[in-house]
C-alpha cells in the first residue's frame, strides 16, 4: 500500500469511528400500514409486519414467525416509514440558542478551506438534535456553512443521543462542501478581498483544483516508478484529489442555472464529479442538463425569494426535476427550516404536484443515495438499518409526530 | 332576518349599486365564520353572492337569489371560506429581502421612527403579493423594515396586486415597537438592552403626552402656541390610544414588561411574535390584550424563544385570550394555512385556527366589519379551496379580492 493510500486510508479511517450503540433488543412491529419508500414502491402496505434483528430489518411481510422472546409491538393504526434522511443539515455547528459562542460553521477567513471539518465544529449537545430525532430524522449529513467556496469537510451522522463518537456513521465516503453565487462573494466581496464575483469564485476553485490536480499527478507518477521519497500532499489539496480521484462526494451550494453551468464547466475541465447541487431554486430549469451528467438536487419544497438567486424558484421545481428523471432530495438546511420539520417539507412538495412516493422518496432514500448510504439506510428493506419512524397517522399530515423512533433497533423516541 | 338579508340584497343589486361583475359561489361547504365563539358553522348547498367589490347575500338559494346574468363559480366539493388575514407581515414593504433597493428600503438613522409610516413606501404588486393571495391570504397588515426599536406604523392592505390607494384598508393600523434581540441599535445611547428599550419607549410617551396637552391648550398671552412635531404626533397617537401600539417580544419577560408599560400610561396593547405568550396567558388575559402569534412554529433556537411551543396558541386561547395566527414572514405568508394546521397539531381547536386567520385579526384591528367573515356587506375576499383548507390535501382552487377572482391562482 502506498503512502498516500495510506494518507487516504487513514483519511477515511478518522472518518469511520466505530458507532458504540447499545445492544437493540429484537422486536417485531405487527400489523403496521408500512409506507417503505423501496425503489419503485408504490403506496402503503397494509397489516404489514417488521421485524428487527440486531438492529437490522431482518423480515417485512404479513404474519411473520418470529422467534420466541421477540418483543411483539403492537402497531395497528400506525404507519411505518423509514428513518427521515437530512442531507443538508447544520446541526451542531450552528448550535441552539444562536449565539456568537455557537457559530462554528463558517471558518470565515479564507474561501478556501477544505482541510476544515464540520466534525471538529460539532456540538452534540445542541437541542435542536433531540428535537429533530423528535420529528423522526434519524441520519444526518452535516455541513459547514457556505460563506467560502470550498467550505470543509461534511460528515454523516445518526441522531441518537451522546458524544459524536456515538453519532458518527462507520463507513462514509469523504464528502465536500462547496459554494457558487451570491453567498462567497457575499462574504469575501464585503471585505474587500477575492472572490468579490461569480468570476472570482470561478477563479480561485479553478486555481484549487489545478494545484490538485498536480499534486495528484506527481503523486502517480511516483507511484509508478516509486523512486525516492513520495511527493507531499498538502492538507489542502488532499481532499480535492480525492475529488479528483473519484474518492470523496462533492455537495454544491448552486442557486441559479447559470451557476449550476458554471460548476458543471468547471467539474469538466477539471475532470471531477458533482454529486449534488444544493438549494439549487432554478435547477428546474435545466433538467436535462442534471440529467444527462447525473447530478442529484438537494433543494428546498417552496422556500424562495430571500435573495436574487433564490428569486426565481417555482413550487413545481421537484415534481419537473423528478419527471425530468432527476433525483430529488427535500432537506432542511437546518436551522434554515428546523430539522423537526423536515418530513413537511415533503408534504408541501407532494402538496405542489410530486409523485406522493417520491416526495417520502425524497426524505429517505434518495438522500440516503447522495449521501452514498442507500445500501445501508434510507428504506424499509430486509437487510437494512432498522431506522424507523412509527407514525400515528399519514406522515404527511400537518403536524403529526411520531409515537416512536428506532435507530438501528434502538428505541430512542418512544410512547 | 332572512328577509331582510334578501331586502337588503334586492337593494344592493338595483342598477346603480354593483360596481363591478357579479359572482355567484354556488354549492360546496361555505364555512362564513360569522360567529365569534362555539362550533364553527358550516352551510352545505348555500351561494355566496358577490356584486362589485362586497358580498351581497351568503344563504341558501331560496335566500340568495342568483341574478341573471351572474357569473357562477362551481365551488362543489369544495369549501368557501373568507380570505385568510395575516397580521404580521411585510408583504409589499420588502421584495426580496437581500436587496433592499427592490423593496422600501431601511431607515437605520434613528431608533425611533414613530413618524415612518409603512404606506408610504408600500408596493402592494409583485411576486410576493401574488404568492400570498395564492396562498389563500386577502389581507395583510404590514410594517415598516428596518432593525429600528419603533420602526413606525403599519398599514393593513389587501394582496389583489394594485397601487397602494387600491389595495391599502386602513393607512396607519397600530404603532410597532420591537422589543428584544432583533432591535438592538448599538449606536442610541438608550435601548441596547431590555430596560434601556423600554425606559426610552416610556419616556418618549410621556414626552409625547405632554406635548399633546401643549398643543391643545390655548397659549396664554405672551405664549407662543407649541410647534407641530410629526414624530410626536405619531407617538401622541399612541398615548391617547387612536392608535394600537404593537409591541414585538417573544421572551415572557418581555412581554410582562410591555404589559406593565401600557398599564401605566393606558395604551392599546397588542403583542405580536409572541413565541413564550403562554407562560403569561393569564395576565394577558386579564388586560384583555391580544396575542399575534408569529410564527406558529417558532423553534427554541434563541435565547427568547428557548421556551417556545407548538401549544402555545391552544394555552393562550384557553386562558381567554384573543389570538391571531400569523407566519411572520414575507415569503412564506402563502404558508399561513399550514401555520394554522401546526398549532392545531399543538392542541388548538382547529375551528379556533381557522378564527384565528380570519376573523380574530380583523377583530384586533376593528376590521371585523369588513374582513374576516363571509357576511352581506362585507368585502368579496372569498377562497375556495378543494378541500379542507388546513388539510395538507387541499388546494386554492379560486381566490377572489374585492370581488374580482385571480385569474391563475396556481401557486408560481
Amino acid at each position: 500500500m502506498t503512502r498516500f493510500r495510506v494518507c487516504v486510508v487513514a483519511l477515511l479511517a478518522m472518518a469511520t469511528v466505530t458507532t458504540t450503540g447499545h445492544a437493540a433488543d429484537d422486536f417485531v412491529l405487527r400489523r403496521a400500514r408500512v409506507w417503505s419508500a423501496a425503489p419503485n414502491a408504490r403506496g402503503v402496505d397494509a397489516d404489514t409486519d417488521v421485524l428487527v434483528r440486531a438492529g437490522r430489518i431482518a423480515a417485512v411481510g404479513s404474519a411473520l414467525k418470529v422467534p420466541a422472546g421477540t418483543r411483539e409491538i403492537d402497531a395497528r393504526g400506525t404507519w411505518v416509514t423509514p428513518g427521515i434522511v437530512d442531507a443538508h443539515s447544520h446541526l451542531g455547528v450552528f448550535a441552539a440558542p444562536a449565539s456568537r459562542a455557537h457559530d462554528d460553521g463558517n471558518e470565515w477567513t479564507n474561501p478556501l478551506t477544505p482541510f476544515v471539518r464540520a466534525i471538529d465544529g460539532f456540538d452534540h449537545e445542541d437541542p435542536a438534535i433531540r428535537r429533530a430525532v423528535e420529528g423522526g430524522v434519524t441520519t444526518a449529513q452535516i455541513l459547514p456553512g457556505s460563506a467560502n467556496v470550498i467550505g470543509g469537510q461534511a460528515f454523516l451522522m445518526k441522531l441518537r443521543g451522546g458524544p459524536v463518537s456515538r453519532l458518527r456513521i462507520e463507513g462514509a465516503p469523504l464528502s465536500l462542501k462547496m459554494a457558487m453565487g451570491e453567498n462567497p462573494k457575499r462574504s469575501y466581496g464585503s471585505k474587500g478581498q477575492m472572490p468579490m464575483t461569480r468570476m472570482g469564485n470561478a477563479h480561485v476553485l479553478r486555481q484549487a483544483f489545478v494545484k490538485a490536480r498536480r499534486a495528484l499527478e506527481d503523486y502517480k507518477a511516483w507511484e509508478l516508478k516509486k523512486e525516492g521519497k513520495p511527493p507531499r500532499m498538502e492538507p489542502d489539496l488532499e481532499p480535492l484529489a480525492a475529488l479528483l480521484d473519484g474518492r470523496a462526494r462533492l455537495h454544491i451550494h448552486c442557486y441559479e442555472a447559470h451557476d449550476i453551468e458554471t460548476i458543471v464547466r468547471i467539474s469538466h475541465e477539471m475532470g471531477f464529479k458533482v454529486a449534488a447541487i444544493h438549494h439549487a431554486l432554478e435547477a428546474w430549469k435545466v433538467p436535462e442538463l442534471l440529467k444527462h451528467e447525473g447530478i442529484a438536487v438537494v433543494t428546498f419544497a417552496d422556500l424562495w425569494g430571500f435573495k436574487l438567486e433564490a428569486w426565481d424558484a417555482s413550487v413545481r421545481g421537484p415534481a419537473i426535476l423528478h419527471r425530468a428523471g432527476v433525483r430529488v432530495v427535500l432537506k432542511s438546511d437546518h436551522p434554515v427550516i428546523e430539522a423537526r420539520h423536515l418530513v413537511h417539507e415533503a408534504a408541501k412538495a407532494w402538496n405542489h404536484g410530486l409523485d406522493r412516493d417520491e416526495a417520502l422518496r425524497a426524505v429517505t432514500l434518495n438522500a440516503a443515495s447522495v449521501l452514498g448510504l442507500e445500501a445501508r439506510i434510507g428504506s424499509v428493506e430486509v437487510g437494512k438499518d432498522a431506522d424507523l419512524v412509527v407514525w400515528p397517522d399519514d406522515p404527511f399530515r400537518v403536524g403529526v409526530l411520531p409515537l416512536r423512533v428506532f435507530i438501528e433497533g434502538e428505541e430512542v423516541v418512544t410512547p | 332576518m332572512r328577509r331582510a338579508a334578501v331586502l337588503i340584497f334586492a337593494v344592493m343589486i338595483l342598477p346603480g349599486f354593483a360596481h363591478g361583475e357579479v359572482i355567484a359561489i354556488v354549492g360546496g361547504t361555505v364555512v362564513p365564520m360569522r360567529s365569534s365563539q362555539g362550533p364553527v358553522e358550516r352551510l352545505e348547498d348555500c351561494v355566496v353572492v358577490i356584486s362589485g367589490a362586497r358580498i351581497a347575500c351568503v344563504g341558501t338559494k331560496s335566500e340568495c337569489v342568483i341574478p341573471a346574468g351572474a357569473r357562477r363559480l362551481d365551488a362543489k366539493g369544495g369549501v368557501v371560506v373568507p380570505g385568510f388575514f395575516d397580521a404580521l407581515t411585510q408583504v409589499g414593504i420588502i421584495e426580496v429581502s437581500a436587496e433592499p433597493s427592490s423593496g422600501q428600503g431601511e431607515e437605520s438613522v434613528d431608533p425611533l421612527t414613530p413618524h415612518v409610516r409603512a404606506i408610504d413606501g408600500l408596493v402592494p404588486s409583485g411576486r410576493v403579493v401574488d404568492a400570498a393571495r395564492r396562498g389563500g391570504v386577502t389581507s395583510v397588515l404590514s410594517w415598516p423594515v428596518g432593525g429600528a426599536f419603533v420602526p413606525g406604523q403599519s398599514a393593513i392592505l389587501t394582496t389583489q396586486g394594485a397601487l397602494p390607494d387600491a389595495a391599502v384598508q386602513v393607512q396607519s393600523a397600530a404603532m410597532h415597537a420591537r422589543l428584544g434581540d432583533d432591535s438592538r441599535w448599538m449606536r442610541v445611547a438608550l435601548g441596547q438592552t431590555r430596560a434601556g428599550q423600554i425606559a426610552r419607549l416610556r419616556a418618549d410617551l410621556i414626552d409625547a403626552r405632554s406635548y399633546a396637552e401643549a398643543r391643545r391648550a390655548k397659549p396664554r398671552a405672551g405664549e407662543t402656541r407649541v410647534l407641530e412635531d410629526a414624530r410626536k404626533e405619531a407617538l401622541a397617537s399612541v398615548a391617547d390610544r387612536r392608535l394600537p401600539l404593537v409591541v414585538h417580544a417573544h421572551r415572557a419577560e418581555d412581554i410582562l414588561s410591555a404589559l406593565r408599560l401600557a398599564q401605566e400610561l393606558k395604551l392599546r396593547l397588542v403583542i405580536a411574535a409572541g413565541a413564550e405568550a403562554h407562560l403569561v396567558a393569564n395576565q394577558l388575559a386579564a388586560a384583555d390584550v391580544p396575542v399575534i402569534l408569529a410564527p406558529v412554529r417558532v423553534a427554541p433556537h434563541r435565547f427568547e424563544t428557548r421556551r417556545a411551543t407548538l401549544a402555545t396558541a391552544a394555552r393562550l386561547v384557553a386562558a381567554g385570550v384573543k389570538v391571531a395566527l400569523s407566519t411572520g414572514s414575507v415569503y412564506d405568508v402563502r404558508n399561513l394555512r399550514w401555520e394554522a394546521a401546526f398549532a392545531v397539531s399543538g392542541g388548538l381547536d382547529a375551528g379556533e385556527a381557522l378564527r384565528a386567520i380570519t376573523r380574530r385579526p380583523a377583530e384586533i384591528f376593528g376590521l371585523a366589519g369588513e374582513v374576516g367573515m363571509l357576511e352581506a356587506g362585507r368585502l368579496a375576499n372569498v377562497v375556495v379551496f378543494d378541500d379542507e383548507p388546513l388539510d395538507i390535501r387541499s388546494h386554492v382552487r379560486t381566490v377572489i379580492v374585492r370581488g374580482v377572482p385571480d385569474p391563475s391562482p396556481e401557486q408560481r
